[in-house]
């Protein structure tokens, strides 16, 4: 433990809460796509070059590009926790 | 473009399966939104407290992309159900491509047709025209031009269409029924239509009832434009179970004709449930869903179908109900090797259920024997009394049942609940010859394959599994049991004894190549040879050149010998050992004669019967053994099966009267 109720930065723990959430919603955000890139990759859902293949790279590209946004959202917060300091005495 | 196997490797069309991308669209949609909620409320929350949010932002178009891109994927889904058309879920659609989604110029033309026939005015010659140049010009097609056809022309306009067609004189009729049920079928197809059209289906799946009873001419208009095309799966279960089948389920002590003499001109049977029941004659899944839905199980569904049937006292509502139950048992759609559970399950429930009706409507023997045709590893199965003779039916193997070589049945049904299922298409070799056909197949196939196995095992020194032998055993079993159906549902066989006959002197006559009939011939002739000489118990050939008391006996003994040259053919086939050929009945390559140069022979004849005789050599069961077990299945084999059956008790209705 790191000090009493009253040294606790609020606005710290509204930021370590958003954090969490982002943490414990990292999946399911991660896996939005996935079905569809997998079943592009696997190629008996929707085949043919006109269409299939460009959506399939952009469904692929997208895919991949959601954990490093995620972990951007989550450096962001925690750049700002940092900010902010944990406890009330650090704040401003 | 309808199914393809391919992989839509041509630049200009997209192969599309539609369960996988139907499943794809869902999924996505429901992730991404969900996703899109959580990121934006962690967004705003960033912001609340300062925190840079450019990734959030970011990660949220990914998002909005998928939002954009979904109603294009749901347009290539439409486009791709109405291509698909009810095929198989392993063949794949094609669309054109780019696809694109209807401009407002080609909704406005579709609510303009619709317009044409609402806003007419008069029931006249002209509205004939009009309904037939509407016909013409719909793009059957495209599901959204269509559900906005539909949704425009409104469900009374759509139920009435049918009638109309017929007060104003129209000689086109039938065609535009048709073009019109693609239409409807089609727009149930749009998987993201219009408040219009998604009104239409709630009203068309609603009940037309007027005092709690269904108001059948209602009911027939919407059921009449529900016979052509591919709808919508959930679509015909709600339509046929609201405009028929959920009273009839109720009550079958009711009259549900309602198409009068507009019925005749359209050519459509005048009964609802002839026409709910044909409308699942395409769609597996619904077939099976609905009728398994009805009240009580498959046993009351057929007692209620039957029953009807005969106080309507027409067989539009048995054949309907005939195709509805094939569609659901597979028949239609999956090869008779490998069909799913569900349609198994379906199959075997109906078999057993018709099985206790002596009597069945004749609208539904064809498809009886088509049933039987496409569950053919399992009728022979099922007449196989080598094991567990007492055997009840079930989808499970029963106990100490050992099965047959390279056979793989989906459900296991007893001897007698087999014959049963054969005394319902036994009246006539026309009702049978999709069977007959099958069977013949099988009987090319199956003996030889078991021999293979037999001589293989022995060649790794185990004992002969005589799996030809429970092969052959089986095989006269269920010809016995066909024999006798025959025989109690037809009297006497005069006229078919005659028919094989000939067919088979035709071929001995002439060969099997210069016979002037169709291909299949000679798995349906063998086939129905066969079973007529398990019936007569035909087993001696050689005395036939001395003896011939007449043409009958003789053709008699050329068909033993027929016999008796297949099954010696089926493990040559196998490669079986056995002694050397003698000249007498062999070409200048060493082969066996084809069976009619040996039955034009005495000496043929008679070195044919030495050979199989003589041929006792090798190390596992004799050449001679193998064929004299084949043979003997004929002996007796009638005998046999009228015994068994008479001790099934069944009763004069079952049995053939001695």
């Amino acid at each position: 433990m790191c000090g009493d109720d009253e040294s606790t930065n609020p606005e710290y723990e509204r930021l370590k809460d958003l954090k969490d959430r982002v943490t414990n919603n990292r999946d399911s955000i991660e896996e939005a796509l996935k079905d569809a890139k997998n079943r592009m990759d696997e190629g008996d859902t929707w085949t043919g070059s006109a269409a299939a293949t460009p959506w399939a790279e952009e469904v692929a590209g997208r895919h991949r590009r959601i954990p490093g946004l995620v972990d951007g959202m989550i450096d962001a917060i925690e750049a700002r926790m940092s900010e902010v300091g944990e406890s009330g005495d650090s704040t401003e | 473009m309808g199914p393809t196997e391919d992989d839509g490797g041509a630049s200009n069309y997209s192969s599309i399966y539609v369960e996988s991308f139907e499943e794809m669209i869902s999924t996505l949609e429901r992730r991404s939104e969900d996703s899109h909620d959580e990121v934006s409320g962690i967004k705003s929350g960033m912001e609340a407290d300062g925190v840079d949010t450019s990734d959030a932002k970011e990660l949220l178009t990914i998002f909005d992309w998928v939002e954009d891109e979904l109603p294009m994927l749901r347009r290539r889904l439409s486009l791709a159900k109405v291509a698909h058309g009810g095929q198989p879920d392993e063949l794949s659609a094609s669309v054109f491509e780019p696809v694109t989604l209807p401009t407002e110029d080609e909704l406005s033309e579709a609510r303009d047709l619709a317009d044409r026939i609402n806003n007419h005015g008069y029931t006249d010659a002209e509205l004939a025209e009009i309904i037939h140049d509407v016909a013409g010009e719909l793009d059957t097609s495209d599901p959204d031009i269509m559900s906005e056809f539909f949704g425009r022309l409104g469900v009374q306009q759509a139920e009435q269409l049918i009638s109309l067609m017929y007060e104003t004189g129209s000689e086109t009729m039938q065609e535009d029924i048709q073009a019109f049920s693609r239409g409807l079928g089609a727009a149930t197809m749009d998987t993201d239509p219009s408040a219009e059209f998604t009104e239409f289906v709630e009203e068309f799946t609603t009940a037309p009832t007027h005092d709690g009873n269904l108001v059948t001419p209602v009911a027939w208009g919407r059921l009449a434009l529900m016979q052509s095309g591919n709808f919508d799966q959930e679509f015909v279960e709600n339509a046929v179970t609201a405009n028929g089948l959920d009273q009839f389920g109720e009550n079958n002590n009711f009259d549900y004709r309602g198409g009068g003499n507009v019925a005749g001109n359209a050519g459509l049977p005048d009964d609802v449930i002839a026409l709910a029941f044909g409308a699942l004659g395409n769609h597996p899944e619904a077939s099976r869903n609905v009728i398994n839905g009805m009240p009580g199980d498959m046993s009351d569904v057929v007692d209620s179908v039957f029953g009807y049937c005969g106080s309507v006292g027409n067989d539009d509502v048995a054949d309907a109900f005939g195709r509805a139950i094939n569609s659901g048992a597979g028949v239609n759609d999956e090869y008779w090797r490998d069909h799913s559970d569900e349609a198994a399950q379906f199959a075997f429930s109906f078999m057993l259920a018709a099985g206790e009706h002596p009597e069945v409507p004749w609208g539904i023997k064809q498809h009886m024997g088509e049933l039987a045709a496409s569950y053919r590893q399992e009728i022979l199965t099922g007449a196989s009394m080598d094991d567990a003779k007492f055997r009840d039916s079930s989808m499970s193997a029963p106990d100490n049942f050992d099965g047959l070589y390279n056979v793989d049945p989906a459900f296991y049904l007893s001897p007698e609940d087999t014959y049963r299922f054969l005394h319902g298409f036994a009246d006539t070799d026309e009702l049978m010859a999709p069977f007959d056909e099958a069977m013949g197949e099988m009987f090319e196939l199956l003996p030889s394959q078991a021999a293979g196995g037999d001589q293989r095992a022995q060649e790794d020194g185990e004992p002969d599994p005589r799996q030809f032998e429970k092969m052959m055993t089986a095989f006269g079993n269920l010809a016995g049991l066909q024999n006798t159906a025959m025989l109690d549902v037809r009297g006497d066989m005069d006229e078919r004894d005659k028919a094989i006959r000939e067919g088979i002197a035709q071929v001995l006559t002439f060969g099997l190549g210069k016979v002037p009939t169709p291909q299949t011939i000679a798995p349906k002739l063998g086939w129905k040879a066969f079973t007529y000489v398990v019936g007569k118990g035909l087993s001696s050939y050689t005395e036939g050149g001395e003896t011939r008391v007449d043409q009958v006996e003789a053709e008699d003994h050329q068909m033993a010998l027929t016999m008796h040259y297949m099954v010696a053919e089926a493990l040559l086939d196998a490669d079986y050992p056995h002694t050397e050929l003698p000249d007498e009945i062999t070409d200048e390559n060493g082969n066996l004669l084809p069976v009619e140069d040996i039955a034009k022979s005495e000496e043929a004849m008679r070195a044919f019967a030495e050979w199989t005789d003589a041929n006792n050599t090798g190390d596992g069961t004799p050449f001679d053994d193998k064929v004299d077990h084949g043979a003997g299945v004929f002996l007796g084999g009638q005998d046999n099966a009228e015994h068994t059956v008479e001790s099934w008790g069944l009763g004069e209705e079952w049995t053939p009267s001695k």
